[in-house]
C-alpha cells in the first residue's frame, strides 16, 4: 500500500513542479518580446468576445435571482431600499468575479484543453516547431495573455448584466426607475470593493489559460487523452480558482483593510 | 561565429545555394526505459539523397525527429551543417529549422486553417512577402503536388493521400535546403508516387537540396537514395548504395529489396 | 479573416474598459472625486456609530461624506466631524443650519443630516462649524417622557393642595372674591383634566414603545416625530413651571389673606392670570400629546398604504379608496344629521339621545369585526361655504368619534376621522350627504 502510494505522491509532486515551471515560463514569455500580436488578437476574439454572450446572459439571470433573494431577506427588516445596493455590492465584490471565472473555466478551459490536446496528439504542435515557430509562445502565451485581458472585461460585463438583471427584477416588483436603481446601487460600493475584485480576475484568467494549456500540451494517448485533458482542464482550473480566491480575498483585505470592515 | 556564417551564406545564396550535410554521431534514445535508437551514426553529404529503411517501429521517424531537433538524443550528437542541432535552443534552433522542410508521417496539417493557409503559414511567419505573393507561392507549391484546386478546402475534407501531399507542399514552402520526408508516397497511387519522387529529385538536382527520406517503397528508395541505411530495432544493420543493398547477404535487406510492395 | 476580427476585438477591449470606467465613475461620483466640494465641521458628544465615509445629506439630498472624525481629548470634549459637501449645495447651508446624526432606514447606516438654514442668515464659510443636535436616543426620550409624567403628576397634586387651600381661605375671608373663586375653580378643574389627558397619552406612548407597538423603527428615524416628542417634553416642563408658579402665588395669596394685609385683589388677579396661562399650556400639552400618540400608533396601518398618517391623506385620495386594499374593503353605514345632532344654547351642534340610539344601532353591525380594523368616521355637512362645510363636518365626526370610542371601548389607535364636506358619491340620497358615515375597513375574508 505504502510502496504504491509513495511513487504516486512523488509523481504528483513532480507534476506540481512541472505545472509551476510551465506557469513561470508563461509569465516570463508573456512580458518578454517577441509578441504574437495577431494570434493574441485571434485568441481574444475566440476566448473573450465569443464568451461575452454567455457571460451577459448568465449575469442577467444571476442578477434576477440575487435580487429576489436579497428582497426576501431585506423585506423582513423593512430595508427594501437597500436591495440595489446590497445586490451591487454582492455582485461586484465576489459573485460577479467568481461566477464569471467559473463559467469561463468551463467554456475556455475545456476549449483550450481539447484544442491543444488534439494538436498535441496529431503532431500539430510538433509541426509548428518544425516550421520554426515557438509553439509555447504561439499557443500558450497568446492564450494566457488573451485570458488575462478578457477576464476582467468579462467580469465587468457580468457585473453590469447582473445589475441590469437586478433592475429588471426590481422594476417588475416595484416599478423602480433605471436611474434611481443605478444611483442607489452604487451608494455602498467603494473603489476598494470594485477595483481589486475586478483586477483579481486576471489571476483567474491566468490560472484557466495556464492550467488548460499545460494539460493540452501534455496530452498523450489519442482521442481519449484529449477528452481527459479537456475535463481535467475544467476541474483543475475551477478548483484552483476557488482556492486561489481565498488567498486573493485575504490579500485584498490585508492591502485594503477597509474592505473587510 | 554562426551569425557571420549565416550572413555569408545568405549573401552567397543567389550564386550557389548551399546544401547542408547531416551527421548523426552515436545517437542513443530511450523512451520510458525502452531503447528506440541505439548508437546510430551516419552522414549525409550535402546535396545528396539518403534513404532510411526498416520495419515498422524500428525508430525511423524518431531518427528524422532528431535531425530537426523535435527529439533530443540521450547520448550522441546531431549536426545539421555546422550546427549541432541537438544542443541548440530558442532563436538559434529556429534559425536552423527555417532551412529544413519536414513532412510528418501523418502530415500534421493545422486543421483550424485551410489547406492553402497551411502552406502559406511558413511564408507568413518567415518572409516579408505581401499577401498576393504569399497566395501565389502557396498556390504554386500546392500545384507542384497536384493540389491546385484544394487551396480553400479544410484539411479534414481531404483524403489521406491528399493530406500527405499538402503536408509536403507546406514542408517545401520556404524552399528548404534540407528536406526530411517521412514516407512521402505512403497512401499514394504509383503514378502520383512517381510524380512526388520526381519533384523531390528535381529539388535535389537543380536546387541542391539534401534529402533524407523514410520509405518502404523500394523503387522510390532506389531513385532517391544515393546511399541507404537499414534500421532494425534501433540499430543500423546495413548501409551502402542501392547496388550494395542488392548484393547484401543480410536476410532483412534481401527481403526488403525483393519485395514488390510499393507504399 | 483576422482583419475583420481586429475591430471587434478592439471594440471588446475598449468597450470593456469603458464599462469598467463607468463603474469607477459611478463610485467616484458618489465619493465626489469629480465634483467641487467644500469642508464643513460639526461637533457631537456622541457619534452613535457613525464612521468615516458615512454619508452627509443636506436637506435630505445626498451631498457628501464624513471625511474624518477627530476624537476628543477628554470626556467633556466633543467629536469633531469633518464633512465634505458638494459645493452646489453650499447656498443652502447657512450659519443657523443644524447637523444631526441619523439612521438611514431601520438597518441602514448612520448619516449626518444637515438642515437647510433660514433665508436671512449668511452662508456658512468654508471650513466653518455648524450647530449640531445630539443624536436622538429612544431610551433617552422615554426617560424624559417618564420624568415629565412624574413631574406633572406631582405638581398637579401640589397645585391642587395649594389652590384648594387658597380658595378656601378666600372663601373664609373675603366675600367679594366669589367670582374669583368660581373662576379659579374652573381653571383648576380644566388644568387637572388636561394634565390627566396628557399623562394618559404619554403613558400610552411609553407603554406602546416598550411593547414594541407603533412603529419604533419609524420613530427612531423620523425627524418630525422626534421633534414633536421633544417639543412635548419641553412643553411639559414649561407647563410644570407655570403650575409651580401658580402654586407659589396661591400660597402667597393664602398668606396674604391670613395676614389680612396687602392688595388682595392684585394678588388674586395675578393668580388668576397665571392659572389661565397654566391652563392654556396644559391644554396645548394635552392636544399635542394626543396628536403624537395618534400619529405614532397610526403609522403602522397608514404607513403601509404609503401615507405618513391620516392627516396626510387628502379627502380626494380618501374618496378614491386610498385606505382600501386587496385585503380590506370598506363597510359603510350612513347616519343623517337630523337624527344625530341638535344645536345647543351656544348654537353648537351636540349629539342627541336619538342620535346615540342611532349610532348604537349602527355599531351593532361593526362589533363582530376585529377591533384592529381601521375605523374611519366620515363627517358630512351641507353649508353654503366650503370652510363651514369643512368645520362642521369635522365637528360632527369628532362628536361621533368621542361617543363611540368612549362607549364601545374602541382602540383609539385604529379610529380616525375624515372631514368630507358635502359630497358623497354613494350616499343613500345620491350625490350629497348631511350627517356622518361610519366606515370600517374590514378584512375581506370575513363576510
Ligand atoms: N514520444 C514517444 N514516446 C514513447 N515512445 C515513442 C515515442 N516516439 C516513438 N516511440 C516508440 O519508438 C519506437 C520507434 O518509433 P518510430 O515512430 O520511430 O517507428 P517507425 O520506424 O517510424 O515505424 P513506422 O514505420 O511504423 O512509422 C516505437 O516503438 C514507438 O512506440
Ligand atoms: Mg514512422
Amino acid at each position: 500500500m505504502l510502496d504504491r502510494a509513495a511513487p504516486a505522491a512523488t509523481a504528483a509532486l513532480a507534476t506540481v513542479g512541472e505545472v509551476w515551471l510551465f506557469a513561470l515560463k508563461a509569465v516570463r514569455e508573456s512580458v518578454l518580446p517577441p509578441f504574437e500580436f495577431r494570434e493574441t488578437v485571434r485568441q481574444l476574439y475566440e476566448l473573450g468576445v465569443r464568451s461575452a454572450p454567455l457571460v451577459a446572459i448568465s449575469g442577467l439571470a444571476v442578477g434576477v435571482v440575487l435580487s429576489m433573494h436579497t428582497r426576501a431577506s431585506l423585506e423582513r427588516f423593512g430595508a427594501e431600499a437597500m436591495i440595489p445596493a446590497g445586490l451591487a455590492i454582492a455582485l461586484v465584490r465576489e459573485t460577479g468575479p467568481l461566477t464569471a471565472a467559473l463559467l469561463l473555466s468551463g467554456r475556455i478551459g475545456a476549449g483550450i484543453g481539447a484544442e491543444l490536446g488534439a494538436m498535441k496528439v496529431t503532431e500539430q504542435i510538433d509541426a509548428l516547431e518544425a516550421t520554426a515557430v515557438d509553439s509555447f509562445r504561439y499557443l500558450v502565451v497568446t492564450r494566457v495573455v488573451a485570458c488575462v485581458i478578457a477576464l476582467p472585461i468579462l467580469t465587468t460585463i457580468m457585473n453590469f448584466a447582473g445589475m441590469i438583471g437586478g433592475y429588471l427584477a426590481e422594476t417588475a416588483a416595484t416599478g423602480m426607475s433605471l436611474s434611481l436603481y443605478f444611483t442607489s446601487a452604487f451608494t455602498l460600493i467603494d473603489m476598494t470593493d470594485y477595483v481589486p475584485a475586478t483586477i483579481k480576475t486576471m489571476v483567474f484568467g491566468f490560472i484557466i489559460a495556464t492550467m488548460s494549456s499545460y494539460l493540452g500540451f501534455t496530452t498523450t494517448s489519442g482521442t481519449e487523452g484529449v477528452g481527459r485533458a479537456s475535463t481535467r482542464a475544467v476541474v483543475l482550473s475551477s478548483m484552483l480558482i476557488i482556492v486561489s480566491n481565498v488567498i486573493l480575498v485575504r490579500l485584498i483585505f490585508f492591502i485594503f483593510p477597509e474592505v473587510a470592515g | 561565429m554562426t551569425e557571420t556564417l549565416e550572413a555569408c551564406e545568405t549573401s552567397a545564396r543567389p550564386a550557389a545555394p548551399p546544401a547542408i550535410a547531416v551527421r548523426l554521431d552515436g545517437v542513443t534514445k530511450e523512451f520510458a526505459g525502452r531503447r528506440v535508437l541505439d548508437d546510430v551514426s551516419f552522414e549525409v553529404p550535402a546535396g545528396r539523397g539518403f534513404v532510411i529503411l526498416g520495419r515498422s517501429g524500428t525508430g525511423k521517424s524518431v531518427t528524422l525527429r532528431h535531425i530537426i531537433g523535435l527529439a533530443r538524443p540521450d547520448r550522441g550528437r546531431v549536426f545539421v551543417g555546422d550546427d549541432e542541432i541537438s544542443a541548440l535552443d530558442g532563436p538559434e534552433l529556429s534559425r536552423v529549422r527555417r532551412r529544413i522542410g519536414f513532412l510528418f508521417q501523418n502530415a500534421a496539417l493545422f486543421d483550424s486553417i485551410s489547406v492553402g493557409e497551411n502552406v502559406a503559414f511558413p511564408l507568413r511567419r518567415h518572409t516579408r512577402l505581401g499577401e498576393p505573393e504569399i497566395r501565389q507561392r502557396a498556390g504554386d507549391k500546392l500545384a507542384a503536388v497536384g493540389l491546385d484546386k484544394e487551396y480553400d478546402k479544410m484539411p479534414a475534407d481531404l483524403s489521406g493521400g491528399m493530406r500527405k501531399r499538402a503536408g509536403l507542399a507546406r514542408a517545401l514552402a520556404l524552399d528548404p535546403d534540407l528536406i526530411l520526408v517521412d514516407e512521402p508516397s505512403a497512401g499514394l497511387d504509383p503514378i502520383t508516387a512517381d510524380e512526388i519522387d520526381d519533384l523531390l529529385l528535381g529539388l535535389k538536382r537543380s536546387g541542391g537540396a539534401t534529402l533524407v527520406v523514410v520509405t518502404h517503397n523500394i523503387p522510390s528508395a532506389r531513385r532517391l537514395g544515393d546511399s541507404l541505411v537499414m534500421l532494425h530495432e534501433g540499430r543500423i544493420v546495413a548501409r551502402g548504395s542501392a547496388a550494395d543493398f542488392d548484393r547484401s547477404t543480410n536476410e532483412l535487406v534481401r527481403a526488403f529489396m525483393a519485395s514488390q510492395h510499393a507504399g | 479573416m483576422s482583419k475583420n476580427r481586429l475591430p471587434i476585438v478592439g471594440a471588446f477591449v475598449v468597450g470593456g474598459l469603458l464599462l469598467f470606467a463607468v463603474g469607477l465613475f459611478l463610485i467616484g461620483d458618489r465619493r465626489m472625486l469629480f465634483t467641487d466640494t467644500f469642508e464643513l465641521y460639526a461637533e457631537f458628544s456622541r457619534v452613535s456609530g457613525l464612521e468615516n465615509g458615512g454619508k452627509v445629506r443636506v436637506a435630505g439630498m445626498d451631498a457628501g461624506e464624513v471625511e474624518e472624525i477627530h476624537v476628543p481629548t477628554g470626556p467633556t470634549g466633543k467629536f469633531r466631524l469633518k464633512l465634505r459637501v458638494r459645493e452646489d449645495l453650499h447656498p443652502l447651508i447657512r450659519v443657523d443650519s443644524v447637523a444631526s446624526i441619523q439612521n438611514d432606514g431601520l438597518v441602514g447606516n448612520k448619516f449626518v443630516q444637515v438642515e437647510a438654514g433660514s433665508e436671512g442668515s449668511p452662508e456658512v464659510p468654508p471650513k466653518g462649524t455648524i450647530q449640531s443636535r445630539e443624536p436622538f436616543d429612544l431610551a433617552d426620550m422615554l426617560n424624559k417622557m417618564n420624568e415629565a409624567i412624574d413631574l406633572i403628576t406631582a405638581t398637579i397634586t401640589e397645585v391642587k393642595g395649594g389652590v384648594d387651600e387658597a380658595v378656601s381661605s378666600i372663601t373664609d375671608t373675603a366675600d367679594g372674591a366669589q367670582v374669583l373663586i368660581a373662576d379659579v375653580g374652573k381653571d383648576v378643574r380644566a388644568i387637572t383634566e388636561s394634565s390627566r389627558k396628557a399623562t394618559d397619552n404619554l403613558t400610552a406612548i411609553v407603554a406602546g414603545v416598550r411593547q414594541g407597538r407603533g412603529s419604533v423603527g419609524k420613530l427612531l428615524n423620523d425627524d418630525a416625530l422626534y421633534v414633536s416628542a421633544r417639543n412635548i417634553v419641553s412643553q411639559a416642563e414649561k407647563a410644570v413651571a407655570n403650575l409651580r408658579e401658580a402654586s407659589e402665588q396661591a400660597k402667597g395669596a393664602v398668606a396674604d389673606f391670613r395676614g389680612d394685609s396687602g392688595p388682595m385683589k392684585g394678588l388674586a388677579g395675578n393668580l388668576q392670570q397665571t392659572l389661565t396661562s397654566a391652563r392654556e399650556a396644559m391644554s396645548d400639552l394635552a392636544e399635542n400629546t394626543e396628536a403624537l400618540k395618534r400619529s405614532f400608533f397610526f403609522r403602522g396601518f397608514f404607513n403601509r398604504r404609503g401615507y405618513f398618517d391620516l392627516s396626510d391623506v387628502s379627502v380626494q385620495q380618501y374618496r378614491e379608496g386610498a385606505l382600501a386594499s386587496g385585503d380590506r374593503r370598506p363597510l359603510r353605514i350612513w347616519a343623517g344629521a337630523p337624527v344625530l345632532f341638535a344645536k345647543d344654547a351656544d348654537g353648537q351642534e351636540q349629539l342627541t339621545d336619538d342620535g346615540r340610539l342611532r349610532l348604537d344601532a349602527a355599531m351593532a353591525a361593526f362589533v363582530k369585526y376585529p377591533k384592529t380594523s381601521p375605523f374611519v368616521i366620515e363627517g358630512y355637512a351641507e353649508a353654503d361655504t366650503g370652510d363651514v362645510r369643512f368645520l362642521s363636518s369635522r365637528r360632527r365626526a369628532e362628536l361621533v368619534r368621542d361617543y363611540v370610542v368612549g362607549k364601545y371601548g374602541l382602540d383609539p389607535d385604529f379610529v380616525a376621522i375624515m372631514s368630507m364636506g358635502a359630497e358623497a358619491d354613494d350616499s343613500p340620497t345620491g350625490k350629497r350627504w348631511d350627517g356622518v358615515a361610519l366606515t370600517m375597513f374590514v378584512p375581506r375574508s370575513v363576510s
